[in-house]
Protein backbone atom coordinates (compact mmCIF):
# COMPACT_ATOMS: atom_id res chain seq x y z
CA UNK A 1 0.00 0.00 0.00
CA UNK A 2 1.44 3.39 -1.17
CA UNK A 3 0.48 6.69 1.12
CA UNK A 4 1.48 10.01 -0.01
CA UNK A 5 2.51 12.80 1.72
CA UNK A 6 5.40 14.47 4.18
CA UNK A 7 7.87 11.96 5.99
CA UNK A 8 5.70 11.95 9.12
CA UNK A 9 2.13 10.85 7.30
CA UNK A 10 4.25 7.88 5.55
CA UNK A 11 5.43 7.05 8.96
CA UNK A 12 1.43 6.87 10.58
CA UNK A 13 0.52 5.29 6.89
CA UNK A 14 3.29 2.02 7.57
CA UNK A 15 1.69 1.91 11.13
CA UNK A 16 -1.66 1.91 9.92
CA UNK A 17 -1.20 -0.35 7.17
CA UNK A 18 0.26 -2.74 9.46
CA UNK A 19 -2.32 -2.56 12.13
CA UNK A 20 -4.78 -3.02 9.15
CA UNK A 21 -2.43 -6.24 8.17
CA UNK A 22 -2.46 -8.04 11.93
CA UNK A 23 -6.37 -6.59 11.84
CA UNK A 24 -6.79 -9.18 8.48
CA UNK A 25 -5.08 -11.91 9.37
CA UNK A 26 -6.94 -11.85 12.92
CA UNK A 27 -10.13 -11.88 11.41
CA UNK A 28 -9.30 -14.59 9.27
CA UNK A 29 -8.28 -16.56 11.69
CA UNK A 30 -11.28 -16.52 14.12
CA UNK A 31 -13.26 -17.08 10.95
CA UNK A 32 -10.92 -20.26 10.07
CA UNK A 33 -11.57 -21.34 13.24
CA UNK A 34 -14.87 -20.44 13.60
CA UNK A 35 -15.98 -22.70 10.38
CA UNK A 36 -13.62 -25.51 11.60
CA UNK A 37 -15.75 -25.42 14.69
CA UNK A 38 -18.53 -24.96 12.30
CA UNK A 39 -17.63 -28.40 10.43
CA UNK A 40 -17.20 -30.22 14.01
CA UNK A 41 -20.72 -28.61 15.10
CA UNK A 42 -22.25 -30.06 11.58
CA UNK A 43 -20.22 -33.34 12.71
CA UNK A 44 -21.03 -33.89 15.78
CA UNK A 45 -24.86 -33.24 15.35
CA UNK A 46 -24.60 -35.41 11.81
CA UNK A 47 -23.49 -38.37 14.66
CA UNK A 48 -26.36 -37.37 17.15
CA UNK A 49 -22.48 -37.60 19.42
CA UNK A 50 -24.42 -34.77 21.95
CA UNK A 51 -23.17 -37.36 24.84
CA UNK A 52 -19.26 -36.30 25.12
CA UNK A 53 -18.08 -34.88 28.37
CA UNK A 54 -17.30 -31.54 29.48
CA UNK A 55 -13.75 -31.04 28.64
CA UNK A 56 -13.16 -33.37 26.12
CA UNK A 57 -11.15 -32.64 23.45
CA UNK A 58 -13.80 -33.31 20.25
CA UNK A 59 -11.83 -34.29 17.18
CA UNK A 60 -8.94 -32.26 17.51
CA UNK A 61 -5.89 -34.12 18.45
CA UNK A 62 -3.62 -30.99 17.99
CA UNK A 63 -5.35 -29.32 20.72
CA UNK A 64 -5.30 -32.34 22.99
CA UNK A 65 -1.79 -32.64 22.50
CA UNK A 66 -0.85 -28.95 22.89
CA UNK A 67 -3.07 -29.10 26.37
CA UNK A 68 -1.42 -32.37 27.23
CA UNK A 69 2.26 -30.70 26.81
CA UNK A 70 1.06 -27.69 28.94
CA UNK A 71 -1.20 -29.62 31.66
CA UNK A 72 1.84 -32.36 31.98
CA UNK A 73 -0.78 -34.75 31.66
CA UNK A 74 -0.90 -37.67 29.68
CA UNK A 75 -3.76 -38.07 26.96
CA UNK A 76 -6.38 -40.30 26.73
CA UNK A 77 -7.51 -40.82 22.81
CA UNK A 78 -10.56 -42.53 22.20
CA UNK A 79 -11.42 -43.64 18.43
CA UNK A 80 -15.70 -44.51 18.05
CA UNK B 1 -10.35 -39.26 33.91
CA UNK B 2 -9.90 -36.02 34.66
CA UNK B 3 -5.79 -37.14 35.19
CA UNK B 4 -6.41 -36.97 31.54
CA UNK B 5 -6.67 -34.76 28.84
CA UNK B 6 -9.24 -36.73 26.69
CA UNK B 7 -9.46 -36.44 22.73
CA UNK B 8 -12.50 -38.25 21.05
CA UNK B 9 -11.76 -39.05 17.38
CA UNK B 10 -14.87 -39.77 15.29
CA UNK B 11 -13.42 -40.27 11.65
CA UNK B 12 -9.55 -40.99 10.36
CA UNK B 13 -9.22 -38.40 7.31
CA UNK B 14 -5.85 -37.44 8.47
CA UNK B 15 -5.01 -39.98 11.16
CA UNK B 16 -1.04 -40.33 12.21
CA UNK B 17 -0.97 -44.21 10.96
CA UNK B 18 2.94 -43.79 12.09
CA UNK B 19 1.46 -43.37 15.80
CA UNK B 20 -2.66 -45.02 15.74
CA UNK B 21 -2.19 -48.53 14.86
CA UNK B 22 -5.20 -50.49 16.00
CA UNK B 23 -7.78 -53.25 15.08
CA UNK B 24 -9.92 -51.45 11.94
CA UNK B 25 -13.23 -52.91 13.59
CA UNK B 26 -13.38 -51.99 16.91
CA UNK B 27 -16.53 -50.24 18.04
CA UNK B 28 -14.27 -48.28 20.69
CA UNK B 29 -10.41 -47.91 20.97
CA UNK B 30 -8.34 -46.49 22.83
CA UNK B 31 -4.85 -45.38 23.21
CA UNK B 32 -3.11 -43.97 26.74
CA UNK B 33 -0.27 -41.83 25.14
CA UNK B 34 2.45 -39.11 26.27
CA UNK B 35 1.87 -35.82 24.50
CA UNK B 36 5.48 -36.73 22.88
CA UNK B 37 4.30 -39.64 21.02
CA UNK B 38 5.55 -42.04 23.54
CA UNK B 39 2.20 -45.21 23.90
CA UNK B 40 1.75 -46.13 27.31
CA UNK B 41 -0.91 -48.70 26.04
CA UNK B 42 -4.00 -49.44 24.72
CA UNK B 43 -7.32 -50.89 25.08
CA UNK B 44 -10.37 -52.33 23.06
CA UNK B 45 -10.53 -55.69 22.20
CA UNK B 46 -13.41 -56.84 19.55
CA UNK B 47 -14.04 -60.77 19.11
CA UNK B 48 -13.35 -62.00 15.34
CA UNK B 49 -17.01 -62.24 13.66
CA UNK B 50 -17.64 -66.39 13.93
CA UNK B 51 -16.31 -66.97 16.48
CA UNK B 52 -18.55 -64.98 18.96
CA UNK B 53 -21.75 -64.14 17.54
CA UNK B 54 -21.84 -60.40 16.41
CA UNK B 55 -24.00 -60.03 19.04
CA UNK B 56 -20.82 -61.19 21.66
CA UNK B 57 -17.90 -58.67 20.24
CA UNK B 58 -17.73 -56.63 22.32
CA UNK B 59 -17.92 -58.34 25.31
CA UNK B 60 -14.43 -57.86 25.96
CA UNK B 61 -14.89 -54.06 26.55
CA UNK B 62 -16.12 -53.68 30.18
CA UNK B 63 -16.01 -50.82 32.29
CA UNK B 64 -13.97 -52.61 35.39
CA UNK B 65 -11.54 -53.69 32.46
CA UNK B 66 -11.12 -50.59 31.16
CA UNK B 67 -10.84 -48.74 35.04
CA UNK B 68 -7.87 -51.24 35.50
CA UNK B 69 -5.90 -50.57 32.06
CA UNK B 70 -6.52 -46.51 33.61
CA UNK B 71 -4.56 -47.08 36.34
CA UNK B 72 -2.24 -48.74 34.65
CA UNK B 73 -1.28 -46.40 32.07
CA UNK B 74 -0.96 -43.44 35.60
CA UNK B 75 1.36 -45.81 36.85
CA UNK B 76 3.57 -45.89 33.70
CA UNK B 77 3.32 -41.84 33.68
CA UNK B 78 4.26 -41.63 37.03
CA UNK B 79 7.11 -43.15 35.94
CA UNK B 80 7.44 -41.48 32.74
CA UNK B 81 10.52 -40.47 31.28
CA UNK B 82 12.73 -43.19 33.14
CA UNK B 83 10.52 -45.91 31.58
CA UNK B 84 10.63 -44.34 28.22
CA UNK B 85 13.27 -46.70 26.83
CA UNK B 86 10.41 -50.11 27.99
CA UNK B 87 7.79 -48.32 25.97
CA UNK B 88 9.22 -48.38 22.65
CA UNK B 89 7.79 -51.69 21.22
CA UNK B 90 4.09 -50.03 21.85
CA UNK B 91 4.48 -47.72 18.79
CA UNK B 92 4.30 -49.96 15.34
CA UNK B 93 6.37 -50.28 12.45
CA UNK B 94 5.88 -47.67 9.47
CA UNK B 95 2.58 -48.17 8.24
CA UNK B 96 1.72 -48.61 4.30
CA UNK B 97 1.24 -44.75 4.51
CA UNK B 98 1.14 -42.03 6.46
CA UNK B 99 -2.24 -40.96 6.64
CA UNK B 100 -5.53 -43.36 5.37
CA UNK B 101 -6.08 -41.49 2.22
CA UNK B 102 -2.45 -42.03 0.90
CA UNK B 103 -2.80 -44.77 0.95
CA UNK B 104 -2.76 -46.22 -2.77
CA UNK B 105 -5.98 -48.14 -2.86
CA UNK B 106 -7.59 -44.95 -1.54
CA UNK B 107 -6.94 -43.32 -4.53
CA UNK B 108 -9.96 -41.28 -6.45
CA UNK B 109 -12.55 -42.31 -3.42
CA UNK B 110 -15.42 -40.04 -2.99
CA UNK B 111 -14.76 -39.66 0.84
CA UNK B 112 -10.88 -39.09 0.57
CA UNK B 113 -11.33 -36.59 -2.88
CA UNK B 114 -10.07 -33.01 -1.34
CA UNK B 115 -12.23 -31.02 -4.38
CA UNK B 116 -11.26 -27.77 -2.82
CA UNK B 117 -8.02 -28.82 -1.38
CA UNK B 118 -9.96 -28.42 1.85
CA UNK B 119 -12.83 -30.54 2.58
CA UNK B 120 -13.58 -34.19 2.53
CA UNK B 121 -15.67 -36.70 3.55
CA UNK B 122 -15.68 -39.46 6.44
CA UNK B 123 -13.01 -41.65 6.30
CA UNK B 124 -13.64 -45.23 8.67
CA UNK B 125 -11.42 -46.46 10.67
CA UNK B 126 -12.30 -50.23 9.18
CA UNK B 127 -11.69 -48.52 5.74
CA UNK B 128 -8.09 -48.42 7.13
CA UNK B 129 -7.83 -51.69 7.26
CA UNK B 130 -9.64 -52.47 3.80
CA UNK B 131 -7.28 -50.03 1.84
CA UNK B 132 -3.66 -51.34 3.59
CA UNK B 133 -5.02 -55.01 2.42
CA UNK B 134 -5.63 -53.57 -0.86
CA UNK B 135 -2.76 -51.48 -1.44
CA UNK B 136 0.12 -54.61 -0.24
CA UNK B 137 -1.86 -56.69 -2.44
CA UNK B 138 -1.48 -54.30 -5.83
CA UNK B 139 2.30 -54.53 -4.08
CA UNK B 140 3.10 -57.87 -3.86
CA UNK B 141 2.49 -61.24 -1.59
CA UNK B 142 0.17 -60.30 1.64
CA UNK B 143 1.32 -61.63 4.82
CA UNK B 144 -0.65 -63.75 7.17
CA UNK B 145 -0.96 -60.75 10.02
CA UNK B 146 -3.30 -58.66 7.21
CA UNK B 147 -5.93 -61.07 6.80
CA UNK B 148 -5.75 -62.08 10.15
CA UNK B 149 -5.39 -59.33 12.30
CA UNK B 150 -5.19 -58.46 15.59
CA UNK B 151 -5.29 -61.82 16.81
CA UNK B 152 -6.97 -62.43 20.12
CA UNK B 153 -5.24 -64.41 22.92
CA UNK B 154 -7.79 -67.70 21.99
CA UNK B 155 -5.32 -68.03 18.72
CA UNK B 156 -2.86 -68.99 21.03
CA UNK B 157 -4.67 -70.90 23.48
CA UNK B 158 -5.48 -68.31 26.13
CA UNK B 159 -9.05 -67.21 27.52
CA UNK B 160 -8.54 -64.18 29.01
CA UNK B 161 -11.14 -62.26 31.52
CA UNK B 162 -12.57 -59.50 30.50
CA UNK B 163 -12.48 -57.67 33.65
CA UNK B 164 -9.05 -57.39 34.39
CA UNK B 165 -5.97 -56.19 32.40
CA UNK B 166 -4.69 -59.85 30.85
CA UNK B 167 -6.18 -62.22 33.54
CA UNK B 168 -6.22 -66.04 32.62
CA UNK B 169 -8.94 -68.23 32.77
CA UNK B 170 -8.57 -71.09 30.54
CA UNK B 171 -5.78 -72.26 28.76
CA UNK B 172 -6.82 -74.52 25.80
CA UNK B 173 -5.28 -78.43 26.17
CA UNK B 174 -2.79 -78.54 23.59
CA UNK B 175 -2.07 -75.01 22.63
CA UNK B 176 1.06 -72.77 22.92
CA UNK B 177 0.21 -71.47 26.00
CA UNK B 178 -0.28 -74.69 27.11
CA UNK B 179 3.20 -75.48 26.40
CA UNK B 180 4.57 -72.62 27.35
CA UNK B 181 3.04 -73.42 31.29
CA UNK B 182 0.41 -70.97 31.55
CA UNK B 183 -2.22 -71.42 33.89
CA UNK B 184 -5.56 -70.10 34.83
CA UNK B 185 -5.29 -67.39 36.87
CA UNK B 186 -1.62 -66.19 36.06
CA UNK B 187 -1.83 -62.61 35.40
CA UNK B 188 0.27 -61.72 32.75
CA UNK B 189 2.48 -58.81 33.33
CA UNK B 190 4.79 -58.39 30.30
CA UNK B 191 4.56 -60.14 26.69
CA UNK B 192 7.30 -59.42 24.50
CA UNK B 193 9.31 -57.21 26.52
CA UNK B 194 6.04 -54.79 27.22
CA UNK B 195 4.21 -53.94 29.93
CA UNK B 196 0.52 -55.22 29.69
CA UNK B 197 -2.27 -53.20 30.29
CA UNK B 198 -5.40 -55.29 28.77
CA UNK B 199 -6.28 -57.85 26.29
CA UNK B 200 -5.47 -55.17 23.36
CA UNK B 201 -2.08 -55.25 24.70
CA UNK B 202 -1.60 -58.74 24.23
CA UNK B 203 -3.24 -58.36 20.74
CA UNK B 204 -0.81 -55.76 20.01
CA UNK B 205 2.23 -57.91 20.79
CA UNK B 206 0.30 -60.95 19.03
CA UNK B 207 0.16 -58.83 15.90
CA UNK B 208 3.72 -57.86 15.83
CA UNK B 209 4.87 -61.39 16.20
CA UNK B 210 6.70 -63.53 13.23
CA UNK B 211 5.81 -67.18 11.85
CA UNK B 212 7.24 -68.99 13.68
CA UNK B 213 8.67 -67.46 16.57
CA UNK B 214 9.37 -67.52 20.74
CA UNK B 215 7.37 -64.43 22.52
CA UNK B 216 8.69 -64.50 26.28
CA UNK B 217 6.20 -62.80 29.33
CA UNK B 218 6.54 -62.74 32.64
CA UNK B 219 3.27 -63.42 34.48
CA UNK B 220 2.51 -63.34 38.11
CA UNK B 221 1.26 -66.73 39.95
CA UNK B 222 0.25 -65.58 43.45
CA UNK B 223 2.90 -63.83 44.59
CA UNK B 224 5.93 -65.85 42.39
CA UNK B 225 6.38 -64.02 39.18
CA UNK B 226 7.22 -66.57 36.04
CA UNK B 227 9.22 -66.48 33.02
CA UNK B 228 7.15 -68.28 29.89
CA UNK B 229 8.20 -68.61 26.66
CA UNK B 230 4.96 -68.74 24.27
CA UNK B 231 6.33 -71.10 20.78
CA UNK B 232 4.00 -70.06 17.94
CA UNK B 233 4.13 -71.77 14.61
CA UNK B 234 4.21 -71.35 10.81
CA UNK B 235 0.43 -70.38 10.25
CA UNK B 236 -0.52 -69.96 14.01
CA UNK B 237 -2.63 -66.89 13.65
CA UNK B 238 -5.19 -68.82 11.04
CA UNK B 239 -6.78 -70.36 14.32
CA UNK B 240 -10.50 -68.62 12.80
CA UNK B 241 -12.06 -68.01 9.53
CA UNK B 242 -11.88 -64.12 8.30
CA UNK B 243 -14.31 -64.63 5.66
CA UNK B 244 -16.99 -63.34 8.30
CA UNK B 245 -14.79 -60.68 9.23
CA UNK B 246 -17.17 -57.54 8.54
CA UNK B 247 -14.37 -55.59 6.83
CA UNK B 248 -11.99 -57.58 5.37
CA UNK B 249 -14.41 -60.64 4.61
CA UNK B 250 -16.69 -58.50 2.81
CA UNK B 251 -13.37 -56.76 0.38
CA UNK B 252 -12.16 -60.37 -0.45
CA UNK B 253 -15.69 -62.37 -0.20
CA UNK B 254 -17.40 -59.53 -2.45
CA UNK B 255 -14.45 -58.03 -4.43
CA UNK B 256 -12.60 -60.95 -5.02
CA UNK B 257 -14.30 -63.97 -5.27
CA UNK B 258 -17.86 -63.03 -6.19
CA UNK B 259 -19.37 -65.31 -4.06
CA UNK B 260 -19.67 -67.25 -0.64
CA UNK B 261 -19.51 -70.67 0.10
CA UNK B 262 -19.53 -73.23 2.86
CA UNK B 263 -16.58 -76.29 3.29
CA UNK B 264 -19.34 -79.56 3.00
CA UNK B 265 -19.05 -81.45 6.57
CA UNK B 266 -17.99 -85.31 6.59
CA UNK B 267 -21.45 -86.61 6.16
CA UNK B 268 -21.96 -84.82 3.40
CA UNK B 269 -19.13 -85.39 1.72
CA UNK B 270 -19.51 -89.39 2.39
CA UNK B 271 -23.25 -89.26 0.80
CA UNK B 272 -21.53 -87.33 -2.23
CA UNK B 273 -19.16 -89.89 -2.65
CA UNK B 274 -15.97 -87.44 -1.56
CA UNK B 275 -13.30 -88.38 0.59
CA UNK B 276 -12.88 -86.52 3.69
CA UNK B 277 -10.02 -84.44 2.92
CA UNK B 278 -11.75 -84.13 -0.50
CA UNK B 279 -12.51 -80.08 -1.81
CA UNK B 280 -15.79 -79.24 -0.99
CA UNK B 281 -17.26 -75.87 -1.21
CA UNK B 282 -20.69 -75.34 -1.72
CA UNK B 283 -21.93 -72.04 -2.98
CA UNK B 284 -24.10 -70.15 -0.74
CA UNK B 285 -24.59 -67.17 -2.35
CA UNK B 286 -23.70 -65.13 -5.45
CA UNK B 287 -22.55 -61.66 -4.85
CA UNK B 288 -25.80 -59.62 -5.25
CA UNK B 289 -26.53 -56.91 -7.38
CA UNK B 290 -26.43 -54.40 -5.17
CA UNK B 291 -22.55 -54.34 -4.47
CA UNK B 292 -20.78 -51.77 -6.31
CA UNK B 293 -17.46 -53.29 -6.16
CA UNK B 294 -18.38 -56.79 -6.17
CA UNK B 295 -16.53 -59.43 -8.47
CA UNK B 296 -18.89 -60.17 -11.53
CA UNK B 297 -17.12 -63.04 -13.26
CA UNK B 298 -18.12 -66.16 -11.75
CA UNK B 299 -22.04 -65.38 -12.12
CA UNK B 300 -20.56 -64.33 -15.90
CA UNK B 301 -19.07 -68.07 -15.75
CA UNK B 302 -22.31 -69.52 -14.87
CA UNK B 303 -21.90 -70.35 -11.28
CA UNK B 304 -24.86 -70.84 -9.29
CA UNK B 305 -26.44 -70.86 -5.45
CA UNK B 306 -26.03 -74.11 -4.85
CA UNK B 307 -22.91 -75.46 -6.94
CA UNK B 308 -20.58 -77.42 -5.52
CA UNK B 309 -16.95 -76.65 -6.11
CA UNK B 310 -14.33 -79.35 -5.99
CA UNK B 311 -11.09 -78.27 -7.80
CA UNK B 312 -9.31 -74.94 -7.41
CA UNK B 313 -6.36 -74.24 -10.03
CA UNK B 314 -5.74 -78.12 -9.94
CA UNK B 315 -5.95 -78.43 -6.03
CA UNK B 316 -8.29 -81.37 -4.96
CA UNK B 317 -7.50 -81.09 -1.19
CA UNK B 318 -10.20 -79.39 1.19
CA UNK B 319 -10.25 -75.95 1.84
CA UNK B 320 -12.78 -73.62 4.22
CA UNK B 321 -13.97 -70.17 2.87
CA UNK B 322 -11.36 -68.54 4.31
CA UNK B 323 -8.77 -70.82 3.02
CA UNK B 324 -10.25 -69.91 -0.71
CA UNK B 325 -10.18 -66.22 -0.18
CA UNK B 326 -6.57 -66.35 1.33
CA UNK B 327 -5.54 -68.46 -1.74
CA UNK B 328 -7.34 -65.37 -4.11
CA UNK B 329 -5.23 -62.88 -2.22
CA UNK B 330 -2.15 -64.68 -1.79
CA UNK B 331 -1.79 -66.34 -4.64
CA UNK B 332 -3.50 -64.48 -7.59
CA UNK B 333 -2.21 -60.87 -8.45
CA UNK B 334 -4.71 -58.39 -9.36
CA UNK B 335 -5.91 -59.43 -12.87
CA UNK B 336 -5.63 -62.95 -12.26
CA UNK B 337 -7.66 -66.01 -13.17
CA UNK B 338 -8.76 -69.08 -11.29
CA UNK B 339 -9.53 -72.38 -12.89
CA UNK B 340 -12.96 -73.66 -10.74
CA UNK B 341 -14.34 -77.24 -11.41
CA UNK B 342 -17.62 -77.66 -9.97
CA UNK B 343 -20.39 -80.03 -9.65
CA UNK B 344 -24.08 -79.01 -10.21
CA UNK B 345 -26.21 -82.35 -9.21
CA UNK B 346 -25.42 -85.36 -10.82
CA UNK B 347 -24.16 -83.91 -13.49
CA UNK B 348 -20.13 -84.16 -14.52
CA UNK B 349 -18.07 -81.90 -13.25
CA UNK B 350 -17.63 -78.70 -15.04
CA UNK B 351 -14.66 -76.37 -15.40
CA UNK B 352 -14.38 -72.63 -15.53
CA UNK B 353 -12.26 -70.06 -15.65
CA UNK B 354 -12.94 -67.21 -13.85
CA UNK B 355 -11.29 -63.66 -13.02
CA UNK B 356 -9.82 -62.42 -9.60
CA UNK B 357 -10.17 -58.64 -10.15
Amino acid sequence: MYFSGPAGSRVKGARKEKIMRKGIALALAVACVSMAQDRKDALRESLKDTAVGAGWFYDDLEAGTAEAKKSGKPMLVVFR
Amino acid sequence: MEQFVCVRVVQAWGMDLSLFQFHGQLTWSVFFLNADRTIYGRYGSRAPSGTSGFKGNDRFVTLPGFRKAVEGALEIHKGYPGNKAALAGKTGPAPVARTPEAMPAAAGLSNVRQADGKSHGCVHCHQVQDWELLSLRAKGPVEDRVLWPWPMPDAVGLSLDPAERATVTEVAPGSAAAKAGLKPGDRIAALGGQSILSIADVQWVLQQAKEPCVVKGQVERGAAKVEVSLALAEGWRRAYSFADNLSLGWITRQRLAGFRCDAVGPDEKQKLGLGEKALALRIREISPDFVKDRNTSPKKAGLQKGDLIVEVDGRKDAMTESDYLAFLVQKKKPGGKVDLAYVRGAAAPVKVTVDVP
